[in-house]
């Protein structure tokens, strides 16, 4: 197939004509750049070294929630109801309830 | 940088190589699916479209072809799938339509104006063959590896596109193809 008659020669000036100037922006370039199919060694990697931001009011609460937690003993909010009876030189304590655990 | 090296470096999924592919084929594909699709927006996708199938598949080329042949295939397809969404697909025979006596009364006098607005108008699946011949001066032998047709129907194609073209010049612009 000829290229050189003057039809052919017009077809390619005219493509010449409109795709000249016609670029991709840096912006696209870029980003196609980085579009590529993620290894899972890159996603590891990328998911190590994200930056994280946490704010500091909730973080300190939550912190201190933790230790109040870890710090104060298990039982202090149980309301423990007993009696307590002398008889003698002897004690007995009478509990309403008492949490047991079978062996 | 070597295509071998090259391909070997995209397998192995390095940054480099992928950037290589991105400076050296983005703007062209650019250029040649806008002439194609006639939409920036569009040829924009079909670029996007392209490099990501490329990430994804590289593993799968097999060097049958050149690494452009094999990246020109995926954006023509993927070209081909936004020209359906537009307009059904005219059924071509394979077969060579000659050149005809029309050329010389109207190459002597050609308005380039209304050229290039037939050339607008013509069927996108005469335009991305005449792109492709034309503009990025690709063989029928090429052509026909990338938009995976005979040779027979890729000069076909060429020849009725550029009949189509002459016969509306002659008609001052009107097209029928």
């Amino acid at each position: 197939m000829d290229k050189k008659d003057i039809l052919s020669q017009e077809i390619k000036s005219i493509f010449e004509e409109e795709a000249k100037g016609l670029t991709l922006s840096e912006e696209l370039l870029n980003e196609l750049k980085k579009n590529k199919k993620k290894s899972m060694g890159e996603r590891i990697n990328e998911f190590l070294n994200r930056e994280v931001e946490i704010p500091i009011a909730p973080a300190l609460v939550g912190m201190a929630a933790l230790i109040a937690l870890s710090v104060v003993p298990k039982d202090i909010l149980k309301n423990e109801q007993f009696r307590t009876i002398y008889i003698g030189s002897s004690e007995v304590i009478i509990r309403e309830q008492k949490e047991v655990t079978r062996k | 940088m070597i295509e071998q090296v090259l391909v070997k470096k995209l397998k192995r999924k390095e940054e480099a190589a992928f950037e290589e592919i991105v400076t050296t084929y983005a703007n062209r594909l650019y250029k040649v699916c806008y002439l194609i699709l006639k939409d920036e927006k569009e040829a924009e996708d079909v670029v996007q479209e392209t490099f990501i199938k490329v990430y994804k598949n590289i593993a799968s080329f097999r060097g049958d072809s050149s690494l452009y042949t094999w990246i020109y295939k995926i954006a023509l397809n993927i070209s081909r799938d936004y020209v359906r969404k537009r307009m059904e697909t005219i059924l071509l025979k394979e077969e060579w339509i000659g050149e005809d006596g029309v050329e010389d009364k109207v190459e002597s006098s050609i308005n380039k104006d209304v050229l290039r607005e037939c050339l607008n108008s013509l069927n996108p699946i005469y335009r991305e063959c005449l792109v492709l011949f034309y503009f990025e001066d690709l063989s029928i032998k090429e052509i026909s590896a990338i938009l995976v047709e005979s040779e027979g129907t890729i000069k076909s194609k060429l020849s009725r596109g550029r009949k189509l073209l002459r016969e509306s010049l002659e008609k001052g612009g009107q097209l029928n193809g």
